[in-house]
């Protein structure tokens, strides 16, 4: 019989241990530790500004931590080029929107899988029939992706022209794109109404399960969190101040001190952090 | 009818090179958002590479046949000025920050002070007695095998990543794409089709000098791009018909006109920012119903 921790350690994707950056006197993030599991949703909340968005970017090559490693399974990704790590099986989309602006929807996930194809662009060019064949193929996987997120209809728009949500739901559709393992979502509900986020929680459920992707989530909506995430790391001026099950979180005095700041009481009971945030 | 003809003909080889320099640097400008203010150094490049081949190497290696010979030139052209972009290029994009612009300019000056220096190429008085085997019929099979290349090359994979790689690094980064060696293609097949072009130019004409490498030679071809609409090829290629075609209407005029070109130029391009930043490309988009662009389309129908 396997114990039941080592049977975790197996099924972790990305790790992230003991991660610190700081930007000149500035320690955004210190000691930050996290695993994703396939198949699961991980959350990272916390206030603005805790260094959610530089976890992020520490991950996918964006930034160098100072101290600490990122693994995907055995594979070192530790201050490896962006591009490498989104190679391995790193996809993700951003909390201020990227999408190519010159490019169509099609055109903008077409080109996330770019590299799949770089090698054998100069054949293209002469138009071999194999690769023309290639190119329909990757055609026909970027047209599938714009379905399974719902933008089908949108295919020959001006990428930014589309409506915010929409907009979000693309880049989902480009990070797809690249056959990731683990993708990590940077505040993809923001700016979203009601509906699209039922919608998009929905479709993140399906990436996880269809797909079989660890994803890790940054949100602020808490209700959205704490039903779509079976772990959830809270971070505060960089520093992690609980791990744990959405229950366990939300009734850590420290979380509650976090969210509402140190004035508040020493209230320790069950918190309805989705009712709270509003208040913060 | 025959001297007319005879007289058109070297204009309309100017266009079609210029029109091919300016394809070359759309896919730089346009393509990859660089900015290189050296294009016309490698047009120099590919020019000075082609003739000293036809007139030295050639002859020496017993290749004398024209077909062949040209056929060789614009290779050895085109591939000199690639391995010159790739010098230039590497250190810059290796950098953070925009070096490109600076360093195309100070290798462009470099060049010009070289070329008047080397004597076995001319020196000041320029290249001379270089066979004559660039026709009309060349310059305009290579600017159709240019378009074409370049029109198919968008779609591949590393033409899209090249244009990724414009809109937004960090994301393209993020999706896979080595933003590094995008760039240095653009900049590269840019400017070994500027080589292409000097090839032919220099087989037209019979006659290089270190002039061509000027800053202002270049300047040129950037506002033929930037005139004809950065965004695509038919836009470039109008704009090298433009930048070409006042000159030669100004041929007649009083000296003290016909020198201003350059404020002509400047009066065009103030005129396309204001009704048409997108470049005049765009601006006839709009009388041809057919090109009406998809997008729009698209939209009015999804709405
Ligand atoms: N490139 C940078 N240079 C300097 N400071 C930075 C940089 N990136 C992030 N920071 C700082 O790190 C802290 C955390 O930012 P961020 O990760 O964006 O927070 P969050 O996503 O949790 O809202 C902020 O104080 C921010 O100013
Ligand atoms: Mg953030």
């Amino acid at each position: 019989m396997i114990p039941l921790s080592d049977r975790k350690i197996t099924n972790v994707l990305l790790k992230a241990e003991n991660l610190t950056i700081r930007f000149g006197g500035l320690v955004a993030v210190q000691n930050f530790s996290l695993s994703v599991p396939a198949k699961q949703i991980v959350g990272l909340i916390g206030p603005n500004g805790a260094g959610k968005t530089t976890v992020f970017n520490l991950m996918t090559g964006v930034y160098k931590p100072n101290e600490g490693s990122v693994h995907l399974e055995d594979l070192e990704l530790t201050a490896r080029g962006a591009h490498i790590i989104a190679r391995s099986g790193v996809a993700r989309t951003f909390q201020n929107i990227r999408l190519f602006a010159g490019l169509t929807v099609l055109e903008n996930v077409v080109a996330a899988q770019s590299w799949h194809r770089r090698g054998k662009s100069l054949a293209s060019l002469i138009s071999w029939p194999s690769v023309v064949a290639e190119e329909k193929e990757f055609l026909k996987q970027a047209k599938s992706v714009l379905a399974f997120v719902g933008l089908s209809d949108y295919e020959e728009w001006e990428a930014t022209s589309l409506p915010y949500g929409l907009q979000r739901k693309l880049e989902i559709a480009r990070a797809l794109m690249t056959r990731p393992r683990v993708l990590l979502l940077d505040e993809p509900a923001a700016g979203m109404n009601p509906t699209e986020k039922d919608e998009l929680a929905e479709l993140v459920r399906k990436i996880c399960s269809n797909y079989g992707l660890g994803v890790l989530l940054i949100e602020h909506d808490m209700k959205f969190v704490m039903n779509l995430c079976s772990q959830i790391t809270v971070l505060d001026h960089g520093e992690v101040i609980a791990v744990g099950t959405p229950s366990e979180v939300q009734k850590n005095p420290k979380v509650i001190e976090a969210y509402l700041g140190a004035d508040s009481s020493s209230d320790t009971s069950s918190l309805d952090l989705a009712t709270r945030e509003k208040l913060v | 009818m025959e001297q007319l003809i005879e007289y058109s003909i070297l204009p309309l080889m100017l266009f079609g090179i210029t029109a091919i320099q300016a394809l070359g640097l759309q896919l730089i400008l346009g393509g990859a958002g660089l900015l290189s203010l050296g294009h016309a150094a490698f047009y120099a490049v590919g020019g000075y590479s082609a003739a000293a081949f036809s007139v030295y190497a050639g002859p020496a290696l017993g290749i004398t046949q024209p077909f062949l010979l040209m056929s060789l030139s614009l290779f050895v052209g085109g591939f000199s000025a690639l391995l010159a972009g790739l010098l230039v290029a590497i250190p810059c994009l290796r950098l953070q920050g925009d070096y490109l612009a600076m360093a195309t300019l100070g290798f462009a000056e470099i060049l010009g002070t070289a070329l008047k220096n080397i004597e076995s190429v001319g020196g000041t008085r320029g290249f001379t007695g270089i066979p004559k085997l660039s026709s009309l019929a060349w310059v305009f099979a290579t600017l159709g095998a240019v378009w074409w290349a370049l029109s198919r090359f968008r779609r591949t994979g590393l033409g899209m990543a090249i244009q990724a790689t414009r809109d937004d690094e960090i994301a393209s980064r993020s999706l896979g794409i080595n933003t590094y060696s995008a760039k240095l293609s653009a900049f590269v097949v840019g400017s070994a089709i500027a080589g292409i072009a000097g090839a032919l130019y220099v087989h037209a004409l019979q006659f290089i000098s270190p002039d061509e490498a000027d800053f202002s030679r270049s300047v040129i071809i950037v506002l033929a791009v930037v005139i004809g609409g950065m965004t695509s090829l038919f836009g470039s290629v109008l704009g090298a018909l433009i930048l070409v075609a006042v000159p030669e209407a100004l041929r007649f005029a009083p000296d003290a006109i016909r020198e201003q070109r350059m404020i002509y130029f400047a009066l065009i391009v103030i005129f396309v920012m204001l009704f048409s930043p997108k470049g005049l490309q765009s601006l006839l988009e709009r009388f041809l119903p057919r090109k009406k662009s998809k997008i729009a389309a698209a939209r009015g129908g999804s709405k």
